[in-house]
């Protein structure tokens, strides 16, 4: 039941953790909604490019993030 | 037989990127849309009907149509974010048939773009593809189910392999009993959106355009003079969210999974910061240094190029001509006044002659060399490990002012830069075309020149020329992107990229991909070539040749410490970057002077089809600035290169 809610940015998270999304800005909401991406789902990070992209995956769909955009995105670490 | 009045019928293939629409679509019609693994690539549309085989099982009615069947670019939902999506978004409110084509890997990405177009109302039928990946993967759908939950008709389907088109073949053949009673249906609409939409619904627009408007598609709302409401991207998020929530129950219901793949875990070793790097390096190092520098510039074209067309085929044409006109070598004056039937005989077999070194040219070099280049750029491709470059290269690319996504062009450009160009286009802003362009322009060989090139630095032992070639246009390209991303303002790095599962690639796919893009090359190619090496050639027997030469001299020896006869290499060049090629393999060289050349030729500045295409793309004052800064860069580096570059050779 231990969850901790602190919101961190996306490019903060590590490989193979899993987080949750809490907040992502409009300029980016509607693509990643249709690429299967929104508020409050919970995923997990896959790769992580040091000054680059995050890459996350939702069931077996791998989506990467560029780092300016990973860096707007709230989420929170999941246990 | 009475001509028939054929009713034409619209078709459209929609789906998300790399689904596998061009391959359905060459299935249906016969007719090759150029295939790759990346988005973006669907940049001219293609657009033709359906072949019917004579011995296929019509309905008695569809002989009366005409299935014109168009190949959408790929879209992930129906809007106006991008160019792109406009393009797709036309044609699917204008389709009498919609094929959505859904990759059964990526379904809850897929659906989304589904539920849209279901929500739009029109005739479908879903063509679910990689049920083979799918099966390998251990992803198991409920076609049935899936099927009665959307209320459209799925065909299962391998493409690559031809699984499921001739049943797919057959169901659009046999629609046309549309009027009375459709066999295809439009799917089930959202009862919930439909509650968002009907609003809409009276204002004179079709079902499409009222969704589009409630989802504020400025763009259909201004062509219908529809005042959008301030709070129009609320009700567009709660109507992606609701359909995204249907989708995600959908998949949950309908798709399982279980088990791990060896490709999925090289699909991460892949995207790990070290060991993907050391990947690409390796994966670069092998195609350009390795297969396309040693292999196919060294063994292939020394076998073709030298062992048959100049010693067989050459002497021969040589031969024959002689036996009618002489035949002038080193011939600088005039011939056409003094001697017309020499004239006519260098023209024909001379140094320049349009028989003798244009066929060489153009078959003993360029032609294995394009081969080599698309057939490595189609295994990338087909792989699927461009998009996993492009997450590599997007933390750097971001820095010189693009994203990740510009490694497509900066790739393709060493096939053909104008080709290249046009594929800037899947860039986001124009601050990140124009960089891309420069770059292009500026620091990227085409594979013309790489071949002459690379043709060139094999004349010299060891790797060391390749080093000091290549590492000085990595410098270039560095140092103009970050200058460039300063100066230019506007924003980049907007970077979002779904990654396609890795593919081992079908050598019947990448063979029919490498010769269809080579011959789209050779036969472009080949005509200009021919008429630009028949002015050359007349050029020479004029005399002309000697007075252009002699005009750039300065230039070439004094700037570049390089033989003469050079300059008219580059002066080429201008015209189309591979004529720069011509003839500078037959004038002697020392190692410095040809690293010199080498540079230079990838310097200077980008070919007239090039720069049509930039000012297309772009503007003329952009084209023309380009054009402009790859004389200073070529003739400046090329400068310091040829009084420093023995240093590093010794």
């Amino acid at each position: 039941m231990k969850k901790t809610l602190a919101s961190i940015k996306l490019n903060k998270i590590k490989p193979s953790e899993r987080f949750s999304i809490l907040k992502i800005p409009d300029e980016i909401k509607y693509e990643l909604i249709r690429l299967g991406i929104s508020q409050g789902d919970t995923l997990v990070c896959v790769a992580k490019i040091p000054f680059g992209p995050v890459v996350i995956q939702k069931d077996l769909q791998e989506i990467a993030i560029g780092a300016k955009f990973a860096s707007l995105i709230e989420v929170s670490q999941e246990n | 037989m009475p001509a028939l009045v054929q009713k034409a019928i619209k078709v459209a293939l929609v789906g998300n990127p790399n689904v596998g629409k061009s391959v359905i679509f060459n299935h249906l019609t016969g007719i090759y849309a150029d295939v790759s693994n990346y988005p973006g690539t669907t940049i001219e549309i293609a657009n033709a009907p359906i072949k019917l085989n004579q011995d296929e099982k019509f309905h008695p009615e569809s002989q009366n149509y005409i299935f014109n069947l168009v190949d959408t670019p790929g879209v992930y939902g129906v809007s106006s974010f991008n160019d792109e999506e406009i393009a797709t978004r036309d044609y699917i409110l204008d389709a009498d048939i919609i094929i959505n084509v859904v990759s059964a890997i990526s379904l809850s990405r897929d659906l989304f773009l589904t539920k849209q177009l279901t929500d739009i109302g029109k005739p479908m039928i879903m063509v679910l593809n990689l049920i083979d990946e799918a099966e390998f993967r251990k992803v198991e759908i409920n076609i049935d189910e899936l099927s009665s939950a959307l209320g459209i008709k799925i065909i299962p389907a391998i493409a690559v392999t031809g699984f499921g088109m001739e049943s797919l073949k057959q169901e659009i053949i046999n629609a046309p009993d549309l009027k009375d009673q459709s066999n295809i249906h439009p799917g089930k609409i959202s009862p919930e959106i439909n509650a968002l939409i009907e609003p809409f619904l009276d204002h004179t627009l079709s079902r499409g355009e009222a969704m589009l408007i409630a989802e504020a598609d400025k763009n259909i709302a201004e062509k219908n003079n529809f005042q959008l409401a301030k709070d129009a991207l609320d009700l567009r998020e709660k109507i992606y969210k609701i359909r995204r929530k249907e989708v995600d129950e959908l998949c949950k219901a309908c798709v399982s999974k279980s088990g791990f793949s060896k490709r999925v875990f090289l699909g991460k070793i892949l995207l790990n910061p070290l060991w993907g790097g050391v990947c690409a390096a390796l994966i670069l190092y092998l195609f350009l240094y390795k297969f396309l520098g040693n292999f196919v510039a060294g063994t292939v074209v020394d076998f073709f190029e030298t062992n048959f067309f100049n010693n067989i085929y050459e002497p021969f044409i040589r031969n024959i001509v002689s036996k009618f006109f002489p035949i002038y070598h080193d011939n600088l004056a005039n011939l056409l006044v003094s001697n017309p039937k020499a004239a006519l005989g260098t023209f024909l077999a001379g140094d320049y002659g349009v028989l003798t070194l244009t066929v060489t040219y153009l078959y003993g070099l360029l032609l294995p060399l394009v081969l080599g280049f698309y057939l490595g750029l189609a295994i990338l491709e087909d792989s699927g490990y461009l998009p996993r470059l492009a997450v590599l290269a997007d933390g750097l690319l971001t820095r010189l002012g693009m994203n990740g996504r510009a490694i497509i062009p900066l790739i393709l450009g060493g096939g053909c830069v104008t080709m290249a160009v046009v594929t800037t286009r899947l860039l986001n802003n124009k601050k990140e075309k124009l960089i891309a362009m420069s770059l292009l322009g500026l620091a990227i060989p085409c594979s013309a020149q790489l071949g002459v090139i690379q043709g060139l630095l094999t004349n010299i032992e060891g790797i060391r020329p390749w080093l000091i070639w290549g590492l000085t246009l990595v410098v270039i390209f560095g140092v103009v992107g970050l200058a460039l991303n300063k100066l230019v303002p506007g924003d980049c790095g907007h970077f979002i990229s779904d990654i396609p599962p890795l593919r081992f690639p079908r050598l019947k796919n990448l063979l029919k991909k490498t010769f269809v893009r080579t011959k789209v090359f050779m036969d472009e190619a080949t005509g200009a070539f021919f008429v630009a090496a028949g002015v050359v050639a007349f050029f020479q027997v004029a005399g002309f040749l000697d007075k252009i030469i002699i005009f750039f001299e300065p230039l070439i020896t004094q700037v570049l410490l390089l033989p003469r006869e050079v300059g008219l290499s580059f002066i080429l060049g201008m015209i189309r970057r591979d004529f720069g090629a011509f003839g500078l393999l037959e004038i002697p060289l020392t190692p410095s002077q040809i690293i010199t050349s080498c540079l230079v030729l990838t310097l200077f500045v980008p070919c007239i089809a090039t720069l049509a295409v930039m000012i297309k793309e772009r503007n003329l004052k952009s084209a023309v600035s380009i054009w402009l800064a790859s004389w200073i860069l070529a003739f400046g580096f090329g400068a310091i290169f040829a009084r420093f570059v023995g240093f590093f050779l010794s």
